[in-house]
């Protein structure tokens, strides 16, 4: 069984559950345009992530931006199994929750500033959207 | 995908646009946007077959958007391209959408009454359909409307809510407003001004046709948030509502500033390949035949001149006889397909357009110079004798 140590109650937009190494953008993200649909990695010159992966990743970002054919994109990602496994956003985004619904993927509305002064870029935490919560992994019991 | 499964996805989708609550309006009438293979790529056009595949069928009258590619003419269009966008529409027209391929469905394909509660994408055609007709849309996006039409019914809110359309801000234009081109300039700017609030909009000296408040309407369109505008003497049931008490004035420097960025002055025309587009958002019959007769006094155009329609309308101005001189003259008459066409992406063309719209899309998605000038102007410039 998982355990991890209880942090932060969130809002659900999209149930589910997910475990992860916990990637945070500062910026918006643009799927359509600014994320290869095929790796997952981020293509958006000058983007601060730009070259970075999201694949299983448990992306905490603001909100998207730019086209809604973003919603398309993620879910071309969880097709190829590259898409973030669980997302955290800072507020609502009908482009980001209905691709991730499409896609199956777990997403929250958190504060994202207590994002930043609660975790670390990289730290493994737990999404559990089932819940509302987001948990930080402590091992295995 | 499961066809239980996909619908249970769907209304979720519905309730993230209204998070805590549940509460859901019955529908029409729904009209899609996202079908160009331009803009939704690999990636929706493989959900579109795997939705097409999962044997769930639209439940209310559904219209399209139009692709990329006109079917009658495809020779400057990319193979791939042309071939992925009809199985698009294939993949739309298994789930039963009409194959419409507009963005004015308001017109022929997809009828409206006043009152009627629907679910449309594509802002020029939410924006007529409340504004002009008195229907009620939100600004819905492709997939909340894609939805709507597989679930029948929409998400309770904005426009749909009891003093949804109570516009909140009063607009006071004092100027002239000379040509379309004016028109959609003041959209454009009143959307940057009224961001997601419904405007009143009050004109000193109206003297536009339907033409002018298309454009207008998707001016708006393009840099607002908001539904709908109610325009005084023209929206039905603008002499009832309340007027907001808070107002701005608008003048024409407002929307000179505007035209400065979305238009540049055009190089001579043996210089650079120069095409005129125009019919953003799609030319009806009566529209074609404006520009017919202001083509009459003209033998030949000096530079390209492309027109987009409909196909019901490109019918119904066949028979008409407008489309036989038209070509004539050298224009071309486009239907399936909207200004963002496939070819005009790779020509780096300089694009001329009477549509503050296409020209705000074409620099921005298509990286291409644009310079705005009303049909009037462009045959006053163009039409050698």
């Amino acid at each position: 069984m998982v355990v991890g140590s209880m942090i932060l109650k969130v809002k659900v937009v999209n149930t589910g559950f997910a475990k992860g190494s916990l990637l945070i953008s500062q910026q918006p993200i643009s799927f359509f345009g600014g994320v290869d649909p095929s790796t997952g990695v981020i293509v958006e010159k000058n983007h601060p992530l730009e070259g970075v992966n999201l694949c299983r990743r448990i992306l905490a970002v603001p909100s998207s931006k730019g086209s809604t054919v973003g919603s398309y994109v993620i879910y071309s990602l969880a097709k190829r199994g590259v898409a973030p496994s669980g997302i955290i956003l800072g507020q609502e985004d009908s482009i980001i929750s209905s691709g991730a619904i499409l896609a199956g993927i777990p997403v929250v509305i958190a504060d994202t500033r207590r994002i930043l002064s609660s975790f670390k870029n990289g730290e493994t935490i737990i999404l559990d959207a089932k819940r509302g919560r987001i948990l930080r992994f402590t091992g295995k019991a | 995908m499961n066809t239980r499964v996909t619908k249970r996805m769907f209304k979720k989708i519905l309730e993230a646009m209204q998070p805590g609550r549940k509460r859901y309006i019955k529908i029409s009438s729904a009209h899609l946007s996202g079908i160009s293979y331009l803009n939704i790529g690999d990636a929706g056009l493989e959900f579109l077959e795997d939705l097409g595949r999962s044997g769930l069928k639209f439940k209310v009258r559904t219209t399209i958007n139009p692709g990329c590619v006109d079917y009658d003419s495809t020779v400057e269009c990319d193979p791939e391209v042309v071939e992925k966008q009809r199985r698009i529409i294939r993949s739309l027209k298994n789930i039963g959408a009409t194959e419409s391929l507009t963005c004015m469905p308001y017109l022929f394909d997809n009828p409206l009454r006043k009152n009627q509660k629907i679910a449309w994408a594509e802002s020029s055609a939410v924006l007529y359909a409340n504004s002009i007709i008195g229907a009620s849309t939100n600004k819905e996006g492709s997939l909340t409307a894609l939805a709507s039409a597989i679930l029948g019914y929409t998400a309770r809110t904005g426009i749909h809510l009891r003093n949804g359309k109570k516009p909140k801000i009063l607009f006071q234009y004092n100027g002239e407003l000379k040509d379309e081109v004016d028109y959609g300039l003041l959209g454009y700017v009143m959307g940057v001004k009224a961001g997601a609030e419904i405007p009143y909009l009050r004109l000193k000296k109206p003297v536009g046709n339907i033409l002018c408040y298309k454009q207008l309407l998707a001016g708006f369109g393009t840099s607002g948030a908001a539904p709908m505008v109610w325009i005084e003497n023209l929206t039905p049931g603008f002499s009832r509502v309340k007027k907001p008490v808070r107002k701005i004035i608008l003048d024409r420097t407002e929307l000179e500033e505007e035209r400065k960025i979305l238009s540049e002055e055009a190089p001579p025309f043996h210089s650079k390949r120069l095409i005129f587009v125009t019919g953003c958002p799609h030319m009806s019959p009566e529209e074609i035949k404006i520009f017919h007769e202001t083509l009459r006094s003209v033998d030949r155009l000096s530079v390209e001149a492309w027109i987009f329609t409909s196909r019901s309308a490109y019918l119904e101005s066949f028979q008409k006889g407008l489309l036989t001189e038209l070509s004539e003259k050298g224009v071309r008459v486009f239907k399936d397909s909207c200004v963002m066409y496939c070819s005009l992406k790779k020509d780096g063309a300089h694009v001329i357009t009477n549509s503050v719209k296409a020209a705000y899309y074409l620099r921005g998605s298509f990286r291409l110079k644009t310079t705005l000038k009303s049909l009037k102007e462009f045959v006053e410039e163009y039409g050698g004798r």
